[in-house]
């Protein structure tokens, strides 16, 4: 594989999971915050 | 419309749901095909493009549409189309939205089964009988052979031939069908949160964690086999994701890279699928819509990119090498059920993770069936007034006998593949162009994007106001046009024949060939037909009961929970 291959590779794979994880912590943490106001 | 109100059990529940429905073969077969023969890692620039201006927005116009369907007591997406398109004319164009997960079903359960019955085969050690000291031309014969006798495509009626030798593969694949026809009907009848909902918050999980340690196993694969030095996973890697940048420079290239990402995108994301609309129209009436619509495009961008994009085609270039992968992997079948089970013939300890990846593609796709089956049930309660019961049971009888007659005419797939041009692509344009329009014009953007808003801590950034109104149906209308031309000659002509009168280089031919209409082809529009009028008469009936029942089924006034508690009437039922 080549450098730019790596990079698409890595740049894609680690964004898509940044997102992810940045949105279920929100979802999570707004679920908690929502139960802890109830 | 009498039984109790349904609702999500919880906000994560939902979330899981609908990336359960999006989440399916597509991501782990269709994706990493779909790059690698369109730029590889250059492909991910039309792609992020297609899921950030069509994708994205297109997803939160239906999770606002079917909430704020869901505050008028509406849950099926004729009844919210009416409310969204001010009219009958949304109503009926809503058909469309019950008509894709209903008739889409009639194959999907059968591809579903196909993946249980691989997963019972792996697990219970016979694998499908590929000899991995044969020639790799030969495993591929086998394991295709298998294929085309498993799933019928031989003749039609042959998965009906019961008995002992090949036949008892076809009586295999008829109980493997039945047993995933009744987990389906079992979950939809349980209901929303204590059915599809409890499903799908294990299985999503369950799904992750299978996903990873497949990955994991295939990254560490290194080189398997000492004596083919340029078979390894770096090169595997490098077949999928090693830009060619010519697409870049090329505008024809370009443009069927565009029209290929954007596809995948589109079908992967679930969007105009009439899933999310119905799932929506349950949740809280303050839910953050918003988070969760992006959060559900993200767990399915997970599975699509960093599960997809990193194990199939890197396990099989390392296996097979580059030449045989890219024979293999043109499509979703040949490349789920023909390379990867020669793959898993060469991987130490092919037979369990061969269990766990089909297992795997098995609870992809029931977390997606189970969203086709959901919007019709609710259709049919809530435009006959018909019990959940009673509603379950039809929509049994109908996709049960949907799923019959592919399961007969199954000669080169013939009749799904007509059902998924016309009724899982061709209508899913149509049914995420009128959604749009109806948010950003008809229904108005303003209102929408207010709507999205309502209970939202994450807004919607104000770019995507222009990219809603102007980018996305203009994206939307040039991918649909790029689609049919390129498509849609070839499917007419099965429905209708032709008459051909030049060859391939453009030359007259001097006595015209007659190419004879696919009878089972246009067997098959009937039944789509068919279902169009069953769908919009019920609309009819629905639409006079609503009117009776004194819902606002043209949109004509705000939701009762804006007007106070006094104007709240019994809202949606279940």
């Amino acid at each position: 594989m080549n450098s730019y291959g790596w990079a698409f590779m890595l740049t894609s794979t680690i964004s898509v999971t940044s997102l992810v994880l940045w949105c279920f912590s929100r979802v999570l943490a707004e679920s908690q915050r929502d139960e802890n106001s109830d | 419309m009498s039984e109790q109100k349904q609702q999500w059990g919880s906000r994560l529940g939902v979330i899981l749901a609908v990336a359960g429905s999006a989440v399916g073969l597509g991501n782990f077969l269709r994706f990493p095909g779909n790059a690698a023969q369109n730029g590889g890692g250059a492909f991910m620039i039309p792609y992020f493009c297609a899921l950030i201006f069509l994708g994205i927005p297109i997803g939160w116009a239906e999770w606002a549409m079917g909430r704020y369907g869901g505050r008028k007591g509406f849950h099926s997406a004729p009844a919210i189309m009416g409310v969204w398109g001010r009219g009958a004319a949304g109503r009926y164009l809503g058909v469309i939205g019950v008509l894709i997960p209903m008739v889409v079903y009639f194959y999907y359960v059968l591809i579903e089964a196909w993946c249980l019955g691989y997963c019972w085969y792996y697990a219970t050690g016979g694998g499908i009988g590929i000899e991995a000291s044969h020639a790799v031309s030969d495993q591929v014969k086998t394991s295709s052979g298998f294929f085309l006798s498993f799933t019928g495509q031989k003749a039609d009626g042959s998965n009906f031939s019961f008995g002992s030798g090949e036949a008892s593969v076809h009586t295999a694949g008829i109980v493997f069908w039945l047993v995933t026809f009744a987990i389906n009907v079992y979950f939809v009848y349980r209901g929303l949160s204590k059915g599809i909902e409890k499903f799908c918050s294990w299985a999503m999980p369950a799904m992750a964690v299978m996903g990873v340690i497949v990955l994991v196993r295939v990254l560490t694969l290194g080189t398997p086999d000492e004596s083919r030095p340029d078979q390894n996973v770096v090169n595997g890697l490098g077949f999928m994701w090693n830009p060619d940048f010519s697409i870049l420079k090329d505008p024809d290239k370009f443009f069927k890279a565009s029209l290929a990402a954007a596809g995948q995108i589109f079908f992967s994301l679930s969007v105009g699928f009439g899933v999310i609309i119905n799932y929506a129209s349950y949740v809280k009436r303050d839910d953050d819509v918003v988070l969760s619509g992006l959060t559900a495009s993200a767990t399915n961008e997970f599975f699509e990119v960093c599960l997809g994009g990193l194990i199939t085609l890197t396990a099989a270039v390392a296996f097979l090498g580059v030449q045989v992968t890219r024979e293999n992997t043109g499509g979703t079948f040949s490349t789920g059920f023909t390379t990867l089970p020669v793959v898993f013939a060469h991987m130490p300890l092919g037979q369990f993770f061969g269990a766990i990846w089909f297992f795997m593609l098995f609870l992809a796709a029931i977390t997606s069936s189970l969203s086709m089956l959901q919007p019709a049930k609710a259709f049919f309660e809530e435009s006959l007034g018909l019990s959940r019961a009673a509603a379950t049971t039809l929509v049994s009888v109908v996709c049960g006998a949907g799923n019959l007659f592919v399961l007969w005419f199954s000669k080169g797939l013939t009749a799904l593949d007509t059902i998924d041009f016309w009724v899982g692509s061709f209508m899913i344009f149509i049914m995420a162009a009128v959604q749009i329009i109806c948010f950003g014009w008809v229904f108005g953007l303003d209102r929408g994007i207010d709507e999205a808003h309502r209970g939202a801590k994450m807004h919607i950034p104000v770019v995507y106001r222009f990219i809603i109104k102007y980018v996305a149906p203009v994206y939307l209308i040039v991918v649909f046009v790029g689609f049919c031309v390129k498509n849609v000659p070839g499917y007419v002509h099965s429905v209708l024949g032709y008459i051909e009168t030049h060859d391939k280089e453009g030359n007259l031919l001097a006595t015209p060939i007659t190419h004879p209409p696919d009878h089972v082809a246009q067997l098959t529009w009937g039944i789509i037909l068919a279902c169009i009028a069953l769908l919009a008469a019920c609309t009819a009936i629905g639409s006079k009961r609503w009117r009776a029942a004194g819902l606002d089924l043209d949109g004509e006034r705000p939701p009762d929970d804006e007007r106070g508690p006094a104007a709240a009437v019994s809202g949606g039922t279940q």
